[in-house]
């Protein structure tokens, strides 16, 4: 947290204010009870401010604790033996040095990420990382330079470079740290936000875009209340975020802001499922549930007993990890939890093969574990101190996370093997490290990570080494609406298809699959992704389609690759 | 009424601040978050923090530093084997008092049925 001097001089008089009531204890007492209500102003200003508090924030929070008088009654009630001190005047002597060291000790520091020599714990090795200016893939994070600039970084692990993306250009007078950056899987943009509280105590927040090939900075038109979640789409085209209790949709050119669902109560995490036609997301009430992205419907999953944190989806969008009254829960779209692990604070991702979940715990420190989906076997990380907001890495299934060093409140990016052994720094922040790293360019390092190639020349062969994806259908999945007479359903993939008679429209029942109207009307459109079934409809039907199965799966790209199996579920009215 | 309930809160907020240790460390304002949770308590940082303090120094506590993300260092407080054997001792009291208090209710003596 960032600290001015004089939020740090209000701090110490409401210490010193306090301590004066507490003249009848013991030094040692009037320490432990000081070193609390220094804490809880922390603490509390951490939770409704965020990093970079003001004065008005650190007055509401005073405001919000006991005035100091109160702390005399309750000591005076506890502690009667204690009323009658020859000593006092020493010990307030050392009550006030006490409090000045731990001050002292709490400098608005700031430190540069990441560092070249980042060796700051034996324990651990660090990588060498030099500067780079032409970085493209990497892990994403925010953070405050040295000169109290707010920047955005992307490092490599692998190629051991960091660059500065933005160089202060998202520093704004008056306005916060840029906060959350979000890379799109293609590695052409970057989402992130700033924000700043009125004097009314509201938040404001603006969006902006970064254009990483142009290197050009936009803002989303507009402020915005508390916004947060951003989450791209599979194909880069649109982001989603939140702001409070509304789900929006924005296009990657800043434009076409669009609200698709909204609920009675504020959202706390979503996530744009990787086949591209849902949104997951969840709600302070408790609550799953999953939007279209065009916000043509929307449906619960689970209607209670879910943290409101972001949903993770598995690889192929079939699942979704939550916490579900502590545990952690793989639930199906249709609601039902398919397995149940242990318990669990936070769930930080799947691996890249999807067999491993990275999830935290907090036990006094927060750890990072990782369990095994097979057998339900658990490791924790090999880090002993403060870890969270893991992160996978597409190449060869490594975990990046956050670990914080004790001795000078620094954060440390770490990369860790998939057994969680072989911890290693290759990057640092001062203030931001409770922000979930994020990747650039999950698309060219998934492509590189299968090749070895260089990330920066491998786009094409990392389009022609995954798996086609269903990006869109008509009537959308979940759909509770759709007319009867609509008189075809299509199915658009990712990658142009074979054509000749490629295609696998699947039954889950009989009775759930509709009846086609015409079989020598199935047929690919000219754009070679999009297949079109004639079909004819019931009113009042429920349908559900296997668009590929693992058995039956002639949906294939060029390359004979089987498209992943996607389940169409929609109802006639 | 109020100076009743007012006295009734403190005396039971040592036995609050056990049993919710009962569950495995915590610190400061996030214990005080937990027992403002509970309505009828009325907690504040006055009344908890100097028990919290008095607990340590009478050897039901033990506190462990750890860095925080926040700020300065947190204190962590959990039980102490002693702090445990008391809490077991308070429940104990407190389920037999809350027997009692019960069959008062109804107008019972002891070891009548109810």
């Amino acid at each position: 947290m960032n600290i001015s001097e004089a939020l740090a001089k209000r701090i110490a008089d409401h210490l010193k204010a306090v301590e004066s009531k507490l003249a009848a204890l013991p030094g040692d007492e009037r320490r432990d009870i000081l070193q609390s209500v220094e804490t809880h102003i922390y603490d509390a200003l951490g939770r409704v401010c965020g990093d970079i508090p003001s004065l008005a924030d650190l007055e509401a929070v005073v405001a919000a604790m006991d005035p100091p008088e109160s702390y005399l009654s309750e000591v005076t009630v506890a502690n009667r033996r204690n009323v009658f001190r020859p000593i006092l005047y020493a010990v307030i002597v050392l009550a006030v040095a006490g409090a000045a060291f731990l001050l002292s000790r709490r400098s608005p520091g700031i430190s540069a990420p990441p560092e070249k020599d980042a060796n700051t714990r034996a324990s651990i090795g660090s990588q060498q990382m030099s500067e780079s200016e032409s970085l493209r893939t990497g892990v994403l994070h925010a953070c405050i330079s040295k000169t109290g600039q707010s920047d955005i970084f992307l490092s490599d692990p692998i190629k051991r470079e960091w660059q500065n993306l933005t160089k202060g250009r998202v520093s704004k007078p008056g306005w916060g740290q840029a906060w959350e950056p979000v890379g799109s899987p293609d590695g052409k943009t970057v989402v992130l936000r700033i924000y700043r509280w009125t004097d009314n105590r509201e938040m404001r927040t603006q969006i902006w875009l970064l254009d990483i090939d142009r290197d050009r900075l936009s803002q989303v038109p507009g402020e915005f209340g508390f916004v947060m979640g951003f989450s791209w789409s599979p194909d880069s085209t649109r982001f989603v975020c939140f702001e409070d209790d509304a789900l929006m949709v924005i296009r990657r050119d800043g434009q076409g802001k669009k609200v698709i669902a909204e609920t009675d109560s504020k959202i706390g995490g979503c996530s744009w499922s990787p086949r591209g036609d849902a949104i997951a997301y969840t709600s302070a009430d408790g609550s799953l549930r999953i939007a279209a992205p065009e916000g043509s419907s929307s449906r619960i999953l689970v209607r209670s007993g879910i943290h409101d944190d972001p949903p993770c989806w598995g690889r192929n969008g079939d699942r979704i990890a939550v916490i579900a009254n502590g545990l952690i829960s793989v639930v199906s779209l249709e609601g039902s939890v398919i397995k149940q692990y242990g318990q669990a604070n936070a769930i930080h991702g799947w691996s890249a093969d999807g067999n491993l979940l990275a999830y935290g715990t907090r036990d006094g420190i927060r750890q990072i574990h990782i369990v095994s989906l097979d057998d339900g076997t658990s490791r924790p990380v090999d880090y002993d101190l403060d870890a969270t907001s893991g992160l996978w890495m597409p190449l060869d299934n490594q975990l990046v996370f956050w670990g914080k060093n004790d001795e000078n409140r620094d954060y440390s990016l770490i990369v860790c093997e998939s057994d969680g052994g072989n911890p290693r720094i290759f990057g640092k922040a001062h203030t931001a490290g409770f922000m979930a790293p994020t990747l650039l360019g999950k698309d060219l390092i998934s492509g590189s990570a299968a090749e070895g190639h260089n990330p920066r020349t491998a786009p094409a062969e990392a389009a022609h080494l995954a798996p086609p994806v269903v990006v869109s259908t008509i009537p959308q999945s979940g759909d509770m609406h759709v007319d009867p007479n609509v008189g075809r359903i299509s199915v658009t993939f990712d990658k142009d298809m074979m054509m000749d008679r490629m295609w696998s429209w699947c039954m889950h029942s009989a009775e759930t699959f509709p009846e086609i109207s015409n079989q020598k009307g199935i047929k690919y459109l000219a754009d070679k992704r999009t297949c079109v079934l004639p079909v004819k409809l019931k009113p009042n039907k429920t349908y559900v389609i296997w668009i590929n199965t693992q058995k039956n799966n002639a949906f294939r790209d060029t390359s004979g690759h089987p498209a992943i199996p996607y389940l169409l579920v929609f109802k006639t009215h | 009424m109020s100076t009743w309930v007012t006295q009734l809160r403190k005396g039971l907020m040592e036995f609050c601040i056990l049993n919710l240790l009962k569950h495995g460390e915590s610190y400061g304002y996030e214990i005080l978050q937990s027992l403002q949770q509970i309505e009828e308590l009325v907690v504040t940082d006055s009344t908890v923090y100097p028990i919290l303090t008095r607990l340590r120094k009478d050897g039901y506590l033990k506190v462990r530093v750890a860095p925080s993300g926040e700020g300065p260092p947190r204190r962590y407080f959990s039980l102490t084997v002693v702090g445990l054997q008391r809490l077991k001792e308070m429940n104990i009291y407190w389920h037999n008092l809350q027997a009692a208090i019960e069959l008062l209710q109804l107008g019972k003596q002891a070891g009548e049925e109810a």
